[in-house]
């Protein structure tokens, strides 16, 4: 992940700000001592580990798929695999891109269970933009035009193929270099790029249909 | 225009845009509750023979914590029986079809979703104070047990209906992608399909409208929309406006529902016949029809004669039928009226429990455990007030406090049901 992480997003319940100041003097800065807490089971350790990668994986989730209401609950999902997977981490240091690549694995996940459900006729929506109440967003944005373009981009997206969607969401929305972006989801450097060109040309041609995220591209409002 | 730079500009506008109205402490919250709490189950992670220790030890836990009765409301998902559908599994979702008539689904805190003949529903993310039903077609009736925390969401086609507590029924027509829903009680917002802001929708109203090339035309009619499932989801009553339904076939209840659920059966009852048993309805485990049967009195009224006993009673009616407030309601009133009681010491447990388990402020559930430790120090529920605290604690991230609550409670319990938590922390 490109961006550094917020110092601590999570604020704890209200009357809790005691507690807080106790927690900041934690002993796990470094990422090696963290990781060994973590395997040996250690509760406290876990709760730091999320604290500390938690608002990465939120933000990269929420590039790739857009408003979802299950946001939480994916984000849930990939410290659950964090969790089961710590004993293979040798490297503490490479902490980081491995838990990019659990998120990766996940949103890709969700997207394939979207297009499955699109495909089979289960559902015609593959994704509730509408639903934002329920899924972080505040309930009276005041640009109501520019929640309309992003849900037009988010729609086009819903037409790439879900390995192009990754590619292009984290390269653009997220930021990622481009080698970031092969090692989290795990495509050698040419497949990166190659699909991010392919992506390049389907989202731009559909964009040109849509005037608002035109005025996006060309740096204007609509 | 250059695609490179355009692409830049449009990922930060994209990103400034997601960012301006994205409230992520909101989402880290709930996703770190959830991870905390099941993190003795997923993790498991650490070699065989401490995986074994874990898993025993959450068994443990949960037996634990079965043990303490009747009294205990395990955090965990709704449970759910569906009657009269046809039910196809897909990994975490199951759809459902009313393919002979009508059918119903049922879950754990009450809630009950009719669906009418020919309708599809898929039910996708149960969680332990609510679910996820995409309607795809027909007529769904709704009724929705209020909580706080409720987490019910409701699709009809591209439609979204956001409900706490509150009844409904709402048909979506895939093949005209027409809408329409009723609203006896509560309110509900309704968003989706291009809509923008959502529209809000309060009992009595109704709405009908459609979904055409990505545009909703949604308009607010005067009367309810003529559908026999609107007042059969009622149970016969109109309870928004007080007046009884029609007796003609198109206000008839669904066939069998009269029978099968007591809420139909007390909705439908002569106004004059005396309340129904509570008592004996909660003896019986029919919860829904005990509380009918209290609100046929008069919870405040009911609440007036009782002694403690009775108003924990009565509260364990309240929540177990889903009505967070009204069992807070009564177990305050034991505080009120019986201090230093022991009834008054098992109220401000339970009240510390319904704050911790139905996300209510950490804070509040600790004093109120805490309250009961100093009140009952010995009484029944001290180990789980005790292993309660400390998971509050490690919840927090608050080491020195949860430190010390492991080495306290290993002192007291060391076999207990939160010993194995209390060992990771102390790494005994």
């Amino acid at each position: 992940m490109s961006k550094s992480p917020p110092s601590l997003a999570l604020e704890p319940a209200p009357g809790l700000q005691r507690q807080r100041e106790v927690r900041a003097d934690r002993s796990w800065d470094d990422e090696a001592d963290l990781v060994a807490a973590v395997q040996a089971g250690d509760r406290l350790a876990m709760a730091a580990l999320f604290d500390r990668y938690s608002p990465d994986v939120l933000r990269m989730l929420r590039r790739v798929l857009g408003t979802d209401p299950d946001l939480a609950d994916l984000v849930q999902e990939v410290f659950a695999r964090v969790l089961r997977g710590i004993d293979q981490v040798h490297d503490p240091y490479a902490l980081r891109g491995w838990i990019s690549s659990i998120a990766v694995f996940v949103a890709r996940e969700c997207i394939r269970r979207r297009k499955r459900r699109w495909w089979l006729g289960l559902w015609r929506r593959p994704q509730d933009e509408s639903d934002a109440f329920e899924s972080g967003f505040e309930e009276a944005p005041t640009d109501w035009e520019a929640r309309e373009a992003l849900r037009t981009v988010y729609r086009i997206l819903d037409s790439l193929s879900a390995e192009e969607r990754l590619v292009f969401t984290l390269r653009f929305f997220e930021g990622m270099e481009l080698t970031e972006v092969a090692s989290a989801c795990g495509f050698s450097l040419a497949t990166a790029k190659r699909r991010i060109a392919k992506a390049r040309e389907g989202f731009w041609a559909m964009a040109q249909h849509e005037p608002a995220v035109r005025a996006w591209m060309e740096g204007g409002e609509r | 225009m250059n695609q490179s730079d355009a692409f830049e500009r449009l990922g930060k506008r994209v990103a400034d845009t997601q960012d301006a109205s994205f409230d992520e402490r909101r989402v880290l919250i709930a996703a770190r509750r959830r991870f905390l709490s099941r993190s003795a189950e997923t993790t498991a992670p650490v070699g065989g023979r401490r995986q074994e220790v874990l898993a025993y030890g959450a068994l443990g836990a949960v037996l634990g914590m079965a043990l303490v009765g009747g009294h205990m409301w395990m955090t965990r998902p709704l449970s759910y029986e569906t009657e009269q559908l046809r039910v196809r599994v897909e990994g975490a979702r199951s759809i459902v079809r009313a393919d002979r008539g009508q059918g119903a689904i049922r879950f754990s805190d009450g809630t009950v979703v009719w669906l009418d003949k020919g309708a599809e529903a898929m039910l996708s993310r149960v969680h332990d104070n609510g679910a996820t039903v995409d309607v795809a077609e027909g007529k769904a009736r709704v009724q929705v047990v209020h909580r706080t925390d409720g987490r019910w969401r409701f699709h009809f086609g591209p439609f979204g209906v956001r409900v706490t507590g509150t009844r409904f029924a709402a048909d979506w027509q895939d093949s005209t992608s027409e809408f329409s829903l009723t609203l006896t009680e509560g309110s509900v917002q309704i968003s989706g399909c291009g809509m923008g802001e959502p529209t809000t929708v309060s009992a009595g109203q109704s709405v009908a409208g459609s979904c055409v090339d990505g545009r909703a035309s949604l308009r607010f009619v005067t009367e309810p929309i003529p559908s026999p499932a609107v007042s059969a989801s009622l149970g016969g009553a109109d309870h928004a406006t007080g007046n009884a339904a029609p007796s003609s076939s198109s206000g008839s209840p669904p066939a069998g529902e009269e029978r099968r659920t007591p809420r139909a059966a007390s909705a439908m009852a002569d106004p004059q016949e005396p309340p129904p048993d509570w008592e004996a309805l909660a003896r019986k485990g029919d919860f829904r029809g005990a509380y009918e049967a209290i609100e046929k009195t008069g919870f405040e009224a009911t609440c007036d004669g009782a002694g403690p006993g009775t108003l924990l009673q009565l509260a364990d009616v309240a929540r177990l039928a889903g009505r967070m407030d009204r069992s807070q309601r009564a177990l305050m009133l034991v505080r009120q009226r019986h201090p230093g009681t022991r009834a008054s010491a098992t109220a401000a447990f339970e009240l510390g429990r319904m704050a911790a388990d139905r996300g209510g402020s950490a804070a509040s559930a600790g004093t109120w455990f805490r309250t009961y430790l100093q009140e009952a120090p010995g009484g029944p529920f001290a180990r789980e007030a005790r292993g309660r605290l400390l998971e509050l604690n490690v919840a927090s991230g608050n080491r020195k406090a949860a430190e010390q609550a492991a080495e306290d409670y290993l002192r007291r319990y060391p076999n207990g049901p939160h010993a194995v938590l209390a060992r990771s922390i102390v790494g005994k």
